[in-house]
């Protein structure tokens, strides 16, 4: 009997040992099944949401709730007022997952390089991935082409803002239009609703804004211009888009590739899933109606990271000349 | 004592046992029967079995069946953890297992989601309420006609059986053939959908008078099927890793998807994804 229970006690303390061993292993990063979560023990979101913030927000209410389940982990929404602070958050780690506007997915990118990663992006029904850039203004402006806008005002988003910002930009420079020499006077709003209330109070000529469900052809549905008239600020016959450019790949969800391997799996194959396994939760999140998510990687994102390059480059040149001429 | 011990013995040793068991997938193949870690050099498959192997930490190994019943069955008995399935394989073991991924072809839109909308008043209040009615369509085309049509049949209305449609050419002309009777339902993709309903001013609702009996679509010839108890933490992160795969290990997505040409990727699905007629 006791060489018995010696022979069992060998067993457990061999399992015991065993078992640690894997504990330990699942530490390093490469965990699989409940170890990650001796990691990760709550899920960091970030979002931002000073633009759109109920719809956004409303979006990565549902996202918690079903991230809480899938996951069984507490999940916590942190909310940026602005692109720069998601940004800082990813970059020192304070956030685990967040969804970003392209180009701030390309600042982190230049910061920070592959400990972010883009993981999915949102499909629309008809099987596109982007959404598109355009110059707003009022309805009673005599203003109804580009060229029109020659000496005129414009209001741009944010520096980290891709279709406030970068994109247009970019597409006027392709179109040899120097944006810095075509407007007589621009400046940054602060967020796409902050812009769009901007041009109602005749503050600029022209902003520049964000149009997604839709395309030029079929007309949009949605972006700060198309909630703030569902919530009564404004009236979208009041204004009128004149241009447009894009498509821009669509703001991806981003994860710290430092977090374990089986937590960014996890993530992103149960918000994959999210629109087949709890349709009413997804409906419920406000994306658009058919919507789901793809995989996206780095190369996605390529050309954003180029113009947000350029346009990096292009503010340096500018600003040495500046100096040189003082 | 020796109860004890055993009771102890299977504490210990049950999550060890689950995470280090290898992941078993099915393959049709008429060379090897069950499960053989040679069959992944036999088939090419080496580079998908270590793509799988490095994300998941843990072995992979595929197992031979000689067709897609028999690869079904097995799943349902817990010999494999992944097989391929058409609607033939999945109807008789529906209970056990469910689809959880199938492939999307590079042309085409994919599993469009569409809606079928009918005059509130109608009196229609379910997809089969629709046998009869003549729809109505914003266009031609894959998007706005064939992929809704195909997702009706998917809900148990077969095509045939509606009447007359009308294709209106345009979305507004559309909602207003059918307010004005010319059809019985409005069959739209849902990008039309959230045009038509969506609204631009503060509690505007511009589809009241309307109801939505039916909103779905179509279902997959073919899709990958897991046990419908398989944890999230390993159906999850295989959901991952296939949709990403076309994107990071091309060579194990090339052999993934090597009996359906022209694949651009894998999507998740709902769990009755392959059921052809509800």
């Amino acid at each position: 009997m006791v060489s018995l229970v010696r022979a069992a006690a060998t067993i457990v303390g061999a399992l015991i040992a065993l078992s640690l061993t894997g504990c330990d292993r699942a530490q390093t990063g490469s965990a699989q099944g409940k170890d990650w979560r001796t990691q990760i023990k709550q899920v960091r979101m970030g979002v931002t949401a000073g633009e759109e913030g109920a719809v956004v927000l409303g979006t990565w209410h549902q996202y918690q709730t079903y991230l809480e389940t899938v996951t069984g982990l507490p999940t916590k929404l942190y909310r940026a007022s602005d692109y720069n602070g998601i940004i800082q958050a990813m970059a020192s780690g304070q956030v685990d997952v967040a969804q970003l506007g392209p180009a701030a997915y390309a600042s982190l990118d230049a910061q920070v390089g592959t400990k972010v990663a883009p993981i999915l992006i949102q499909r629309y029904p008809e099987g596109t991935t982007g959404y598109y850039s355009g110059l707003l203004v009022r309805t009673d402006s005599p203003y109804h082409r580009l060229e029109d806008l020659k000496g005129k005002t414009i209001g741009y988003v944010d520096f980290n803002s891709t279709s406030g910002y970068l994109y247009p930009r970019w597409k006027l420079r392709e179109l040899g239009i120097d944006p810095d020499k075509f407007f007589s006077k621009s400046a940054i709003t602060g967020g796409h609703t902050q812009g769009v209330l901007a041009l109602a109070n005749r503050q600029f000529d022209a902003v520049a804004f964000v149009a997604s469900g839709g395309t030029p052809e079929t007309g949009f549905t949605t972006g700060a211009y198309y909630e703030l008239a569902r919530r009564g600020l404004i009236k979208v016959e009041d204004f009128r888009i004149i241009w447009t450019a894009g498509p821009i790949p669509n703001s991806p969800i981003a994860v710290r590739t430092d977090t374990p391997q089986a937590f960014q799996d996890t993530v992103r194959g149960a918000l994959a899933a999210m629109p087949y396994d709890d349709p009413k939760a997804w409906a419920e999140s406000g994306v658009n109606p058919g919507s789901t998510y793809v995989a996206a990687n780095r190369d996605v994102f390529g050309e954003v990271i180029a113009v947000r390059s350029q346009e990096i480059a292009q503010r340096r040149a500018s600003r040495s000349t500046g100096e040189k001429a003082r | 004592m020796i109860r004890f011990l055993v009771l102890i013995f299977a504490l210990i040793a049950l999550p060890f046992a689950a995470y280090a068991a290898p992941v078993r997938i099915a393959v049709v193949t008429m060379d090897v029967a069950g499960c053989d870690r040679g069959l992944a050099k036999t088939m090419g498959g080496e580079a998908f079995v270590r793509h799988l192997q490095t994300r998941l930490n843990r072995t992979v190994t595929l197992c031979g069946f000689a067709d897609m019943a028999a690869a079904t069955q097995a799943l349902a008995q817990g010999q494999v953890d992944l097989a391929p399935a058409d609607e033939a394989a999945y109807l008789p073991v529906r209970d056990k297992v469910r689809a959880t991924l199938t492939v999307r072809s590079a042309k085409g839109a994919g599993r469009v989601m569409a809606m079928a909308l009918v005059p509130k008043a109608s009196g229609r209040t379910a997809p089969k309420s629709l046998i009869g009615a003549k729809p109505i369509f914003v266009a031609t085309g894959e998007v706005a006609h064939d992929a809704p049509l195909a997702g009706l049949r998917a809900a148990g209305v077969d095509p045939s059986r509606l009447g007359r449609e009308t294709v209106a050419g345009d979305l507004v002309r559309a909602a207003n053939a059918l307010r004005a009777g010319t059809g019985d339902v409005l069959i739209v993709d849902a990008s039309h959908y959230q045009r038509l309903c969506q609204g631009e001013r503060p509690n505007e609702r511009p589809c009241a008078d309307l109801k939505e009996v039916w909103r779905g679509r179509p279902a997959v010839s073919q899709a990958l099927l897991v046990r419908r108890d398989m944890p999230g933490d390993l159906r999850y992160p295989l959901i991952s890793i296939y949709i990403g795969m076309h994107l990071e290990a091309p060579a194990a997505f090339a052999f993934a998807t090597r009996t359906a040409p022209g694949a651009a990727a894998f999507d998740p699905t709902e769990a009755d994804a392959l059921v052809e007629r509800h």
